[in-house]
């Protein structure tokens, strides 16, 4: 276990924030699947450059920043829906829709403070993206270089929504985001039921606090371990 | 080797041979409850004897140092990887990694330096649960091990298996105090490798064992495609409930 995941918080934070960023741009109708790509995660880091102190001071305004300029471009009902899992036969359209906007909430306050603290730390490697055959779907992988000379592999999943290149899923270190949600709250929603499981989301329950607090103290042991 | 032992060995490949991998948020876990009681007490373990030990090693040694301890460590153990390697027939890269570990031995005093990398050897991780992998066995039940972590059948038979693919194993018996200290620290440096992001990250997961679960047999599969696993099916194809679900916007 020790050897196997190795420091995937900070991996996911970043990953997190290259992933919304990802979707920022104004992509070509149906270009490569990793264009956008590529040019959102640079648009989001200029951003982040470029308002950094005011970002830092005021979260709440970049949680915005994220949810205008980076969320449209993820398939958010779409991931909601994987979330959910079989669950998705038995809830209603308003449940599944109150449960999307919560895992996006969640996801965008989790992650959000940490893409700041590490947003000038990495440099990321692109591989050439994959089609998948047997469906409209594609991988772009990529790794993750910290200044501390670690890396980590991050891959994006992505299909095409009217032409534009959309993502479902990113994994870090193979992990799924979705997979990895999916067993979780499927199994709180089995004990105590999905409106239970919303109201939960809805009152930051399920948000990563350590995470939070981790990346948005100043340095410890951040960014930067030793 | 005797013929029990073969036997036994054979019966128990058939046996595992005839469990095809199953998705990693719906794993074969029949063992859950027990499992969850070896977690609970490895987690104290942790917590109180390797955690605060690991945290003692990062501040007494520098992050630099530490890196090449973990040199030290991959490359002493690089031996499993080239044996797997040939068993899963991928023999160029068995005879690459053969050279990554003489230059690293060598030339980069006994592993601490990483000089195979900067001469193009890129490094690999190969062992023998991922070989049987290869070979169609599929990981059967997922198991929490005392003291040790998460497996399952597959990558438990495969550790036991790859107890003699360790140099260390060949130490002469005097030299047993060389072989515990040595395993002891690489735990350690291992343990303290994952400090502080996955504590972190294990933190804030509201039900770890199942974290832990996952992303361990995630982990398992793309390390048997060598990180580029066929992506694991999202349910969303022709399961999905009604028609808008491969859309953008969900249909009321």
């Amino acid at each position: 276990m020790l050897k196997l995941i190795r420091s995937l918080q900070l991996a996911c934070t970043l990953f997190l924030g290259l992933g919304f960023a990802a979707s920022a741009a104004d992509a070509p109708a149906a270009g490569a699947p990793d264009v956008a790509l590529k040019n959102t995660v640079e648009q989001i880091r200029g951003l982040i450059k470029v308002h950094y102190a005011e970002y830092r001071g005021n979260q709440d305004k970049f949680f915005k920043t994220v949810d205008e300029v980076v969320v449209p471009r993820f398939d958010v009902p779409y991931i909601g829906q994987a979330v959910l899992g079989r669950n998705v036969r038995t809830v209603t359209p308003e449940q599944r829709e109150r449960f999307t906007t919560a895992f996006k909430n969640m996801l965008v306050h989790s992650y959000g403070s940490a893409m700041l603290d590490y947003y000038n730390s990495v440099n990321i490697n692109w591989m050439p993206p994959r089609l998948l055959q047997g469906s409209n779907e594609a991988m772009v992988n990529s790794v993750l270089v910290r200044d501390t000379g670690q890396s980590y592999p991050i891959g994006f999943r992505l299909h095409q929504v009217d032409g534009d290149w959309k993502i479902i899923d990113i994994t870090v270190e193979n992990i799924s985001l979705v997979l990895n949600f999916r067993t979780q709250l499927n199994s709180e929603i089995k004990r105590t039921g999905i409106d239970d499981v919303i109201a939960r989301m809805e009152k930051g329950e399920f948000r990563s606090e350590p995470v939070q607090q981790q990346a948005g103290a100043p340095a410890p042991g951040g960014a930067k371990p030793q | 080797m005797s013929l029990v032992r073969r036997g036994l060995l054979s019966l128990g490949m058939l046996l595992l041979a005839g469990c095809a991998h199953r998705p990693a948020d719906e794993p074969a876990d029949p063992l859950e409850p027990v499992n969850r009681a070896v977690f609970t007490f490895n987690m104290k373990a942790d917590k109180y004897v390797l955690k605060p030990v690991a945290v003692a090693y990062i501040d007494v040694v520098p992050y630099r140092v530490r890196a090449h301890v973990t040199y030290f460590f991959d490359n002493l153990n690089y031996p499993k990887t080239i044996i797997n390697d040939a068993l899963q027939a991928k023999f160029k890269r068995s005879a690459a990694d053969t050279g990554r570990f003489l230059l690293n031995s060598t030339a980069g005093f006994a592993g601490f330096f990483d000089v195979a990398t900067q001469a193009g050897l890129e490094k690999h991780d190969e062992d023998f649960g991922q070989t049987l992998g290869t070979w169609g066995v599929g990981e059967g039940w997922y198991l929490v091990v005392p003291l040790i972590g998460p497996s399952d059948n597959r990558d438990f038979l495969g550790t036991l298996a790859g107890i003699p693919m360790q140099p260390l194993h060949y130490l002469p018996s005097d030299y047993d105090w060389l072989d515990l200290t040595l395993t002891a620290a690489n735990i350690i440096n291992l343990r303290a490798n994952l400090i502080p992001g996955f504590d972190n990250l294990l933190d804030s997961q509201f039900d770890q064992y199942l974290f832990v679960r996952t992303a361990y047999l995630q982990k398992r599969q793309a390390d048997i495609y060598d990180g580029n696993p066929p992506p694991e099916d999202l349910g969303m194809d022709n399961s999905a409930p009604d028609s808008g679900a491969a859309g953008s916007e969900p249909k009321k």
